[in-house]
């Protein structure tokens, strides 16, 4: 091993390898390791700036603030890393908000109504599949095709008014449990551990690493390259109008403004957790270091009173350092 | 039928391609090609490079869909939509750029599409890894790093994962597009003894290489291609390899070449 995984993203001391292939292997892991060593020095500086920080209140704001994000982040890490991206999740997060109080306020039961919401974004990552796999349309272009439409639904659906709930009891994802931590953060590891585990310990799992890798192979080697395709853009947006359900059990009501983030954040994570752009290569923890580096960061900032507009500056600037360093390390060791 | 086929002595072939056209666009890769693999049989096809070679196996192994023609196994025509249909044939195939995924190690190139699984579908890495070891390590004793990503592997090793898992599901027919491009002279020599071997278990192959030594040394018969044309297939016993030499490069059978041609060619 010639890795030396420095802080901020992983700068090494690699290029010994004459393989640069390699290389760039080691690269996405030390990136993850650079990544956590990035995460701490990050808590370290808000533990020693903000008096109110380093508290267990404040990280139950902060996993309460990323709780949406992360939730996104886990189907778009299955989307990159079978060699996708999936921008929709901006316009889904506002269609499944919007839909599940819909649905709550038509007296459906709460299980129900967050079950439909969950197929009607579901039923736009089909869309996204089947564009993407048979009319052949690269990912980037067909999701921002269907954001634009799934966004225009979700104003559509709620007349472009916040619809507030009228029961509260909907809104159950935002009860506490076990001491003061919501539902919804219980929610958000729940699904983590199932979709980490599924990607590492199944089949099914095992294909979409083979497809993000080498999509040709794939099909080569018999996979249904496209039925996974598709399953997977249906997993991603069934995921983030869950995520919308999440935010209005928050809000307590429907709203079509929610959201717009989504894709650029949840992207960013799992592309800090060292996912690999084109694919093949990331995984749930590295999504979720990145989740919680992109939302501590804020949180710390806020604490600091930074106004909002900076951290969506830090936020670029640190993908844009993250992604920077990987090329960097490829480009030393290559 | 082209001229020069030999004689199928008994039963139906394994597979047969009658009469294949393929194009891409305007590029006729493929026109009018047939030939035959007998059980226990090695057919070499050799010519130029973009005869059309690989895209005449590739539409046996299912990757591509021919325009024209017709595909017969044990006598019977079938139709090969997509790679899985020819597995199902009994069709493995090892393609000329070997079609692994680099991001993933050894065990799961050898598995990928049909790995071992417990019945909850989660991946039985010990079984698996048990398996690949055992056949990889056949054709490359010096094979180790089966827990790398293969793109961190030697061309040789590459290679013997492709074989491998090629012949480790119970091919019927074993197509293999410059199997030895990448191994080194003792791997090639072990190539030639697990040929022999398959040969000897009634499996049929289709080997395509530019090395008309190690064609000589394996064929059966020989199907000479050039420019998507079949310019004849001969039995290796009635042919020499300035005879083949020269069916590649004058694209003329041995006997149709004109005195002065020949003269040329040495
Ligand atoms: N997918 C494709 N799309 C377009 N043209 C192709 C494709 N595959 C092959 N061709 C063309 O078809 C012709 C035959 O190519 P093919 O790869 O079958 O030749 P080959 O005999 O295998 O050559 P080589 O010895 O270099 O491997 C060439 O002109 C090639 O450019
Ligand atoms: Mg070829």
């Amino acid at each position: 091993m010639n890795e030396h995984v420095g802080m901020g993203g992983g700068m090494s001391a690699g290029g010994r390898d004459p393989e640069s292939v390699k290389s760039r292997w080691q690269s996405t892991q030390a990136q993850f390791f650079g990544i956590g060593a990035f995460y701490v020095a990050v808590v370290i500086f808000f533990a020693l700036t903000s008096d109110y920080f380093f508290s267990y209140s404040n990280a139950l704001n902060i996993l309460t603030n990323v709780t949406v994000i992360g939730i996104v982040a886990l189907g778009q890490t299955l989307a990159i890393v079978s060699g996708g991206f999936d921008l929709s999740v901006s316009g889904v997060v506002p269609l499944g908000a919007v839909t599940f109080v819909i649905f709550g306020n038509a007296e459906m039961a709460t299980p129900a109504a967050m079950l439909l919401a969950v197929l009607v974004g579901a039923a736009v990552g089909v869309c996204n599949g089947l564009i993407v796999t048979k009319v052949g349309i690269n990912p980037l272009i067909a999701t921002l095709g269907t954001l634009s439409i799934a966004a225009g639904l979700a104003y559509a659906l709620s007349n472009g008014v916040t619809i507030p709930m009228k029961n509260i009891e909907v809104g159950v994802l935002a009860e506490r449990t076990y001491g003061r931590v919501p539902y919804y953060v219980v929610t958000l590891i729940g699904l983590s551990l199932v979709i980490w585990f599924a990607m590492r310990f199944t089949v099914i799992g095992r294909r979409i690493y083979a497809i993000g890798g080498n999509r040709e192979a794939s099909r080569l080697a018999g996979l249904r390259v496209d039925e996974i395709t598709i399953a997977i853009y249906a997993t991603c947006a069934g995921l983030a109008a869950f995520a919308g359900v999440v935010v209005s059990s928050q809000l307590l009501a429907g709203s079509a403004t929610v959201g717009a983030d989504a894709a650029l954040t949840s992207i960013a994570s799992v592309i800090l957790g060292g996912a690999a752009l084109f694919g093949g290569v990331g995984g749930v923890g590295g999504t979720l270091l990145g989740v919680l580096v992109l939302g501590t960061i804020a949180n710390g900032m806020a604490l600091l009173m930074v106004p909002a507009f900076y951290q969506q500056i830090a936020t670029g600037v640190i993908l844009l350092l993250a992604v920077g360093f990987g090329r960097f390390r490829a480009v030393m060791s290559g | 039928m082209p001229s020069g086929s030999p004689e199928v002595t008994s039963g139906p072939p394994l597979v047969e391609m009658r009469d294949i056209h393929k194009s891409f666009g305007g590029v006729h890769a493929v026109e009018g090609v047939s030939i035959s693999v007998m059980a226990g049989e090695v057919v070499g096809i050799v010519g130029h490079n973009g005869a059309g070679k690989s895209t005449l196996i590739k539409i046996l192994s299912g990757a591509y869909q021919m325009d024209d023609g017709a595909i017969h196994v044990n006598g019977n025509p079938v139709g090969i939509g997509n790679p899985r249909d020819a597995k199902r044939h009994g069709i493995e195939t090892i393609y000329q750029d070997l079609a692994l995924h680099d991001n993933l190690d050894a065990v799961a190139n050898f598995f990928i599409g049909r790995e071992i699984h417990t019945r909850y579908g989660t991946l039985d890495n010990a079984a698996m890894e048990r398996a690949a070891r055992e056949v990889i390590n056949r054709i490359n004793p010096s094979f180790v790093s089966l827990r790398d990503p293969v793109l961190s592997l030697s061309g040789g090793q590459r290679q013997s994962i492709a074989i491998a898992r090629a012949i480790y599901f119970n091919a019927k027919v074993l197509i293999m597009d410059e199997p030895t491009a990448a191994l080194g002279q003792r791997e090639t020599r072990a190539f030639k003894d697990l040929v022999l071997r398959l040969k000897s278990a009634g499996i049929g192959m289709l080997v395509i290489s530019h090395d008309i030594h190690d064609v000589f040394d394996l064929s059966d018969r020989i199907t000479v291609m050039s420019n998507g044309r079949q310019v004849g297939t001969r039995h290796t016993a009635d042919v020499t390899k300035d005879q083949v030499l020269g069916m590649i490069i004058l694209g003329k059978l041995p006997e149709e070449g004109t005195e002065e041609e020949l003269a040329q060619l040495h």
